[in-house]
């Protein structure tokens, strides 16, 4: 296991409105590391996905979010994505008149902050896209516009593997999904789990586990991680249910 | 109770005033505007009489006529000094320092050339584009097209001129079609025989022809049976005039089995009250497309219409508008759905910003001839911020009941959810929500030729700098 | 104050000309004289609040009653029922009091064939009020009804309005409300229009409060040579404030219908939504139909959005019933019966939407 540590999360806590979500939450990420996050509904999972990519719409409280030893509360969401964190969104948004090639290379430039060369990119985005199954003319086509719930979230997979961030936190990107469709998601995902790229997996489907190899699975339950373990954690989820993990 | 300003809605009904009314409607005659100013333009011009009688008869229609009041308020356009617009020996040179400092700077940032500059500030000699225009001419002399300046067409081809001149657009259509019609100068006349296709856009150069050309240009098309033609007016680097009036008329006849494309980039520097007219007629299987694009001006009021003469005549409308600071822009498309199974597309975008107006105002008629007719309309507000304002008023008049119809519009702002996402892809702020907008004219600006399109693009980044927070 | 009030406005109606609706082609002719209306016009109540209108009513209620003489189908219309209302009722529901229920029958016959009504509706902080109101005629009198309704939904109240207007042919019908709502108010409208020769519908709402709801739906017919002008007209105007407006309507014979429908956000109406649809099935040659769903948005902040559509019977629709068995004439009034049903669905009574259903029926199979 690698030791360096790529995010801490130090009690945090987070509100919407005068609503409290995150009650003073803890985690470290190392580099390389597969981290799964369950929890029942209304627990704050989403949210977590979201404060940590900087929405201005959650506020947080108090309590600290590290990216690569430096404080990123204050950073715009640009910038995080800048840092090397990726969101894969839950429900993506449909952008009309901007096609996915074109907002795939404007993206790729702007987190790498260099020309990306069309020709060099287009090999590349084939590349990427061949390995998750999503035929050519979906490049040509409006961002998310008219895409199936499963062509969205491939779509989301594809945007990772373009923007090869450093961790990526993936929110329910298995919900709603066939059994087929999740397949390739996640053959994509292991696939690009290569060298240190680290993982935040946010589900509430225990499949994942077929596919990827979890190094620690964390329960958050009410706004706090209450128990953390390995994979087999998981399962025992499946058998028990959240209530048991409850205080 | 609290009193309130009821919402007015005028509909777009420039029949009301009818011209039989003009002894009690009469206006005073515009300072400087008589017969013998007429008589002026007409003879310096060499034209034939019917076209010198035609530009009196407009002259008393225009007296005749109010002021429309059913849009933006007009009252603050002054047109005594009409006469010195069109004089055709009226000294209008003014110097490239008294070019505002905004227009020259966004010169500078489309990366337009000097000499182009000067032309589109009415500074300086006029552009170039002699070269550019006569290669045109050639290709085009060598498949049977006319294409020549309004002036020369009026005397090379008097018969065809006489024959559609402001027929589509009559002087009574309107108090500013009248004006047009009394003082017109400058413009293109094109005339494509029949089946041949025009592979090639034609621009508009009307800034090489008289002087103050620009502003009262007429543009008559006719596109024989099966032919097709794809035209280009205007272009989107600011065209800057001292002037600010533009009441120019443009005609299209489609004939059978023929295709128009007419394409507009508007960009005129903001002082301007864009008063344009523009119609087409289509007979049967014709198509007319409109490309429109409507950036500049102070007031905009700009409605293409197409007339759907014969069975199966299409129209597309294609709409931009975008409002900035100090603009109303009140912009839209009228079809007359007049024969079995015609049918149109209107598809109209607009941006209003930095307490800019955009207005969609829209006319759809069925008479009791167009049996199987169809249309869809689709309206798209964005507002950039909260101190712009945006309406939609689509007016539909359905005299049958065989017709399939469906209108839709929508109003907001972009979602902070699709900036979030944007924004968690590496983009700024700013480059988030240019994105989406030049995503929102995207329909626009793929229907143009690249170097247009770029404009276009670039054009939207101007307006949109200093709109972030 | 009463004597004045109506006089005031009496002399206000006189000074104003006969409205000319350009879109319909047709000068609306007001009555010469307004003779006395002797019926009782409440069917059925289980409250007292109901006054008729005295002198210290008026002056209680002043406030209430002087509107923005814009309001309404127009001044005329609306200085006609303050001066000349020869009925009407002023209900003043108290705040907390819900379960109130009123059945309305504005009923035209021989002995009174003028029919005025103003009517004030208060509904105080967080009560409730459900009201029916009929329109029935004897089918053999040349009628003219002109309603005026200004109503006033507090504070975390609720309004359910249902009406059915069935004339025959032989009236002219003008109804006009102004409605205002405040904070975390609610008003759902049903309102059906099947008969009578000529007539304008108008409602205006002002959505004033933070969290005011608003919901009108409106099924219609127009059968030979009715016309019809339908304005609604919703301004938000306070916070999360949502406001729908649907209609569905059929044309048949030479009916001419012109629908309006105004949504206004104006700016300080943040996260307000709006949504006008309007649905037109043209069953004739000869029918006209107008519409101007306009959108007019000072807020960025909002949703707005607005439908349009118009044509004839769906043909595949048509085509399944006629496969089973259905002719034409029958297959078609079941068409425009399953259009109007998903709105008739939200009457409160099953047998409302039956006998809504049967006059749709008679209606379009009477010709």
């Amino acid at each position: 296991m690698n030791n360096d540590l790529l995010l801490k999360i130090d009690e945090l806590k987070v509100s919407i409105g005068d609503r409290n979500i995150l009650k003073g939450l803890n985690l470290e990420i190392n580099e390389g590391e597969t981290h799964i996050i369950m929890g029942p509904n209304g627990a704050g999972k989403s949210t977590l996905g979201n404060v940590l990519m900087g929405h201005p719409e959650y506020k947080i409280d108090s309590g600290n979010i590290y990216f690569n030893g430096e404080d990123i509360n204050g950073l715009s969401v640009d910038e995080r994505a800048k840092r090397g964190l990726f969101l894969s969104f839950q429900y993506p948004e449909e952008i009309s008149g901007v096609t996915v090639e074109n907002f795939l290379r404007t993206s790729k430039m702007a987190v790498t902050g260099e020309n990306v060369p069309i020709l060099e990119f287009q090999k590349q985005l084939k590349e990427k896209m061949d390995l998750l199954q999503i035929p050519e003319e979906y490049k040509e086509r409006y961002l998310n516009v008219g895409f199936s719930g499963g062509e969205k979230k491939k779509n989301e997979i594809l945007q990772m593997a373009i923007l090869d961030p450093k961790l990526a936190i993936l929110d329910e990107t298995d919900s709603g999904l066939d059994v087929d469709a999740i397949k390739v998601i996640y053959e994509g995902i292991k696939i690009l789990k290569e060298g240190k790229k680290s993982f935040l997996v946010i589900t509430h489907y225990n499949k994942i586990l077929d596919y990827l190899a979890p190094d620690f699975v964390h329960i958050l339950v009410d706004g706090k991680i209450v128990e953390t373990g390995s994979a087999d954690l998981a399962n025992r989820i499946e058998e028990l249910g959240y209530e048991n993990f409850k205080k | 109770m609290k009193s309130r300003k009821k919402t007015y809605v005028e509909d777009i009904d420039r029949t009301i005033y009818d011209i039989s009314n003009k002894e009690r409607h009469r206006f005073a005659t515009i300072k400087g505007l008589n017969e013998s100013i007429i008589k002026e333009i007409s003879k310096e011009k060499d034209e034939p009489k019917w076209m010198l009688d035609l530009r009196l008869n407009s002259l008393e229609i225009y007296n005749s006529k109010p002021v429309p009041t059913w849009g933006p308020n007009l009252s603050e356009l002054d047109l005594d000094n009409i006469v010195h617009y069109i004089r055709p020996d009226t000294d209008m040179s003014h110097s490239w320092e008294e070019v505002p400092e905004d227009i020259k700077d966004t010169f500078e940032r489309l990366g337009i050339p000097q000499a182009e500059r000067e032309s589109l500030a009415g500074v300086g000699a006029q552009y170039d584009s002699e070269v550019v225009y006569h290669n045109t001419k050639e290709e085009l002399t060598r498949q049977g097209v006319v294409y020549l300046d309004m002036e020369t067409a009026v005397k090379e081809y008097e018969d065809i001129v006489k024959k559609y001149f402001m027929t589509l657009i009559p002087p009574s259509y309107h108090k500013y079609a009248a004006l047009h019609g009394a003082v017109w100068s400058g413009g293109s006349f094109v005339y494509v025989p029949k089946g041949v296709k025009v592979d090639i856009p034609i621009q508009s150069y009307f800034r090489l022809n008289a002087k103050g050309a620009g502003q009262f240009e007429h543009t008559l098309i006719i596109v024989d049976e099966c032919a097709e033609l794809h035209f280009i007016e205007g272009c989107s680097a600011p065209v800057y005039n001292v002037q600010n009036v533009h009441a120019g008329a443009v005609e299209l006849f489609i004939k059978k089995g023929a295709k128009l494309r007419y394409s507009t980039i508007e960009n005129w520097s903001k002082n301007m009250y864009n008063l344009n007219t523009k119609r087409a007629l289509v007979e049967e299987e014709g198509t007319i497309e409109w490309v429109s694009g409507s950036f500049g001006s102070r007031i905009s009021m700009l409605y293409p219409m197409s007339i759907l003469k014969g069975r199966r005549a299409k129209s597309e409308f294609t709409g931009v508008t975008f409002a900035g600071e100090g603009q109303i822009l009140d912009t839209g498309a009228k079809v007359l759905l007049a024969a079995p199974e015609t049918s149109c597309i209107i598809n109209s975008k607009s941006i209003s910003k930095s307490g800019g107006v955009a207005m969609y105002r829209g006319l759809l008629q069925a008479t009791k001839e167009a049996s199987g007719a169809k249309a869809a309309v689709n309206c798209e507000s964005l507002m950039l911020d909260n101190d712009s304002k945006s309406d939609t008023l689509p007016i539909m008049e359905f005299k049958n009941d065989n017709i399939d119809i469906g209108h839709e519009a929508k109003i907001g702002r972009i979602p902070d959810e699709s900036i979030f996402y944007l924004m968690s892809r590496g983009m700024s702020e700013e480059e988030a929500k240019a994105m989406i907008v030049r995503g929102f004219v995207e329909p626009i600006t793929k229907e143009l030729p690249l170097e247009y399109a770029v404009e276009l693009n670039n054009l939207i980044d101007i307006e949109l700098e200093g709109t972030i927070d | 104050m009463l004597k004045n009030y109506r006089a005031q406005n009496i002399k206000e109606y006189e000074m104003l000309p006969n409205p000319y609706w350009k879109r319909i082609n047709e000068e609306i002719l007001f009555p010469e004289k307004v003779l006395d209306y002797n019926k009782d016009i409440i069917a059925e109540k289980n409250f007292d609040n109901v006054m008729d209108v005295d002198e210290e009513l008026c002056f209680k209620y002043i406030k209430y009653l002087e509107l923005d003489r814009n309001y309404g189908l127009g001044e005329k219309f609306l200085r006609f029922s303050e001066g000349l209302s020869n009925t009407g009722l002023f209900i003043d529901i108290e705040a907390g009091d819900k379960g109130n229920r009123a059945r309305i029958d504005l009923n035209i016959d021989s002995e009174n064939p003028i029919l005025v009504d103003h009517n004030l509706i208060i509904c105080r902080e967080n009560s409730e009020l459900d009201i029916f109101i009929n329109y029935e005629d004897d089918k053999k009198t040349n009628g003219f009804h002109n309603g005026f309704t200004k109503i006033y939904v507090e504070k975390g109240a609720k309004l359910n309005l249902y009406k059915i207007q069935n004339y025959s042919q032989e009236i002219q019908h003008f109804d006009s409300s102004v409605i205002f709502v405040d904070e975390d108010a609610e008003v759902n409208i049903i309102d059906v229009q099947l008969g009578s020769k000529l007539k304008g519908v108008n409602y205006d709402v002002g959505l004033k409060g933070d969290r005011s709801f608003c919901d009108i739906k409106n099924v219609y017919l127009g059968t030979d040579k009715d016309k019809m002008d339908f304005n609604y007209d919703i301004n938000f105007l306070g916070r999360n404030s949502k406001g729908y407006v649907e209609s569905v309507g059929a044309l048949t014979d030479k009916a001419w219908k012109v629908f309006r429908s105004t949504e206004n956000f104006i700016k300080g109406c943040k996260k307000s939504e709006g949504s006008a649809k309007e649905y037109v099935i043209l069953l004739n040659k000869d029918v006209k139909s107008h519409a101007i769903p306009a959108l007019f948005c000072t807020e960025d902040d909002v949703i707005g959005d607005h439908a349009a559509s118009a044509g004839q019977l769906d043909g595949n629709k048509m085509f399944y019933l006629m496969n089973r068995g259905l002719d034409k004439e029958a297959a078609k009034i079941l068409v425009v019966e399953s259009s109007f049903v998903p709105i008739l669905e939200g009457l409160p009574e099953e047998n409302m939407k039956k006998t809504i259903i049967n006059l749709v029926k008679d209606r379009l199979g009477g010709d």
